[in-house]
């Protein structure tokens, strides 16, 4: 069986080779008969790999889509970062024409002190920015407080409410003189206001001043928010004063020269 | 009604086989049905009425493909051949035994295209047709095997048995 099978696939094989030699193309009349057929075989053919292809299409959309929101929110990052610097580098150039040609640095806030008794801030910047410390430190054209502790690369900043800091102030356009300190809150409170019989009302400006000593350039404290009746043995004026500045929302803050 | 279910057979593989050469990416090419109908038909037949078939079904890949006349054909005829000389070593009708068939009568089709290509000095297969054509479409082949053994089960019936191939 096999060597008949073998000399029949031979002689097939030579045929073929004959006929592929000699044999001009089928006539097109034997293909043109099946061409519906084809036709149609390969316009749904052609349909189904259309639409296999717009789905890929679409999920490879839906890639690029992600991946330029992603481009997207970056660049948008990148331009809120871009804009927070120029508005600090603005109200840099607007401390140094208004304030003090002296700003020592522009640090950002790290963090505060956790305990409400306290205001204190820590700063990015320390001794290696050329920190030290009683420097003032200023948001804008207000002041927040002093440098009290440095250490190599940040400081800690007691803030006006801090009980601990003190600061000379007097009311803008009106004068006088008082020391005044943070008490537990968000107020600064100052006691023996002189002159007693200077005219004080709650919504006065009241900037820095250094007539009982001190550090600071003239800038903007906050405004009265308190006046208390005098009291018989009193020297002077008891006002409470709203600071300008709200610590806790502080990103950025400037280091000044001590006056 | 086997009549009809072997040209509804016939039908599709021909559909089939147009079909994978628009549906698959440009540069692959696409399986070749008819050798794996030339196979399955081969295997259900006494070994020279298949042998018959097989070239025939060649030759109508040829007529219609508006190709040389006589290059399926001659392909096909030693491809089934080769699945002869296969069922004649292993006699157990396994899926392996299948694909091994297959890849041999590729093999052989592939052998006679070389000698025909030479013989005709058409330049019809370069040094890279191996990597970019037989390869992939052996592959193709390969995988769409066992629907098309199924499928000619159902059309033609179980395949010869081992008495009948020794025939």
């Amino acid at each position: 069986m096999t060597s008949r099978l073998s000399v029949l696939v031979s002689i097939i094989l030579i045929a073929c080779m004959l006929a592929t030699r000699f044999m001009p193309p089928a006539p097109l009349a034997l293909s043109s008969g099946i061409s519906p057929i084809t036709s149609v075989v390969r316009r749904a053919a052609r349909n189904v790999s259309a639409a296999v292809n717009s789905i890929i299409g679409q999920r490879d959309l839906a890639v690029e889509n992600t991946s330029l929101r992603a481009r997207n929110d970056e660049l948008e990052g990148l331009t809120r970062r871009q804009s927070a610097y120029v508005k600090r580098l603005e109200q840099a150039a607007g401390v140094r024409e208004t304030i003090s040609p002296a700003i020592v640095a522009i640090a950002a806030v790290v963090a505060a002190d956790p305990t409400p008794l306290l205001s204190r801030l820590i700063i990015d910047k320390g001794q290696a920015d050329g920190v030290t410390e009683r420097m003032p430190v200023v948001s804008g054209q207000n002041l927040v407080g002093v440098v009290m502790e440095v250490t190599k690369h940040s400081a800690t900043v007691w803030t006006l409410t801090d009980p601990g800091l003190t600061v000379g102030v007097s009311i803008a356009g009106k004068g006088g003189r008082a020391a005044a300190h943070g008490v537990a809150g968000s107020l600064l409170r100052a006691d023996n206001f002189f002159p007693a019989d200077l005219r004080i009302q709650p919504g006065d400006v009241v900037v820095t001043s250094n007539a009982l000593g001190g550090i600071f350039p003239l800038v903007k404290v906050g405004t009265v928010a308190r006046v208390l009746p005098m009291g018989i043995n009193t020297l002077g004026q008891t006002m409470f004063i709203q600071p300008a500045v709200n610590v806790n929302g502080l990103e950025t803050v400037y280091v000044l020269k001590t006056s | 009604m086997t009549f009809i279910r072997a040209m509804l057979v016939a039908l599709l593989l021909f559909a089939l086989q147009g079909a994978f050469s628009v549906v698959l990416p440009a540069g692959v090419p696409a399986p070749d049905l008819f050798l794996l109908a030339a196979v399955a038909v081969f295997t259900r037949m006494r070994p020279i009425p298949g042998l018959f078939v097989a070239t025939g079904i060649g030759l109508a890949q040829d007529v219609f493909g508006l190709g040389l006349i006589g290059f399926h054909a001659a392909g096909l005829g030693v491809a089934v051949y080769m699945v002869y000389l296969v069922r004649r070593l292993f006699s157990s009708e396994t899926t392996i035994n299948h694909l091994l068939a297959v890849v041999l009568a590729s093999l052989g089709k592939w052998i006679v295209f070389v000698i025909l290509n030479y013989w005709t000095r058409q330049g019809l297969l370069t040094g890279g047709t191996f990597l970019q054509i037989v390869l992939p479409e052996l592959a193709l082949t390969l995988l769409l095997a066992p629907f098309v053994y199924s499928l000619a089960g159902w059309a033609f019936g179980p395949v010869s048995s081992t008495e009948e191939r020794l025939l």
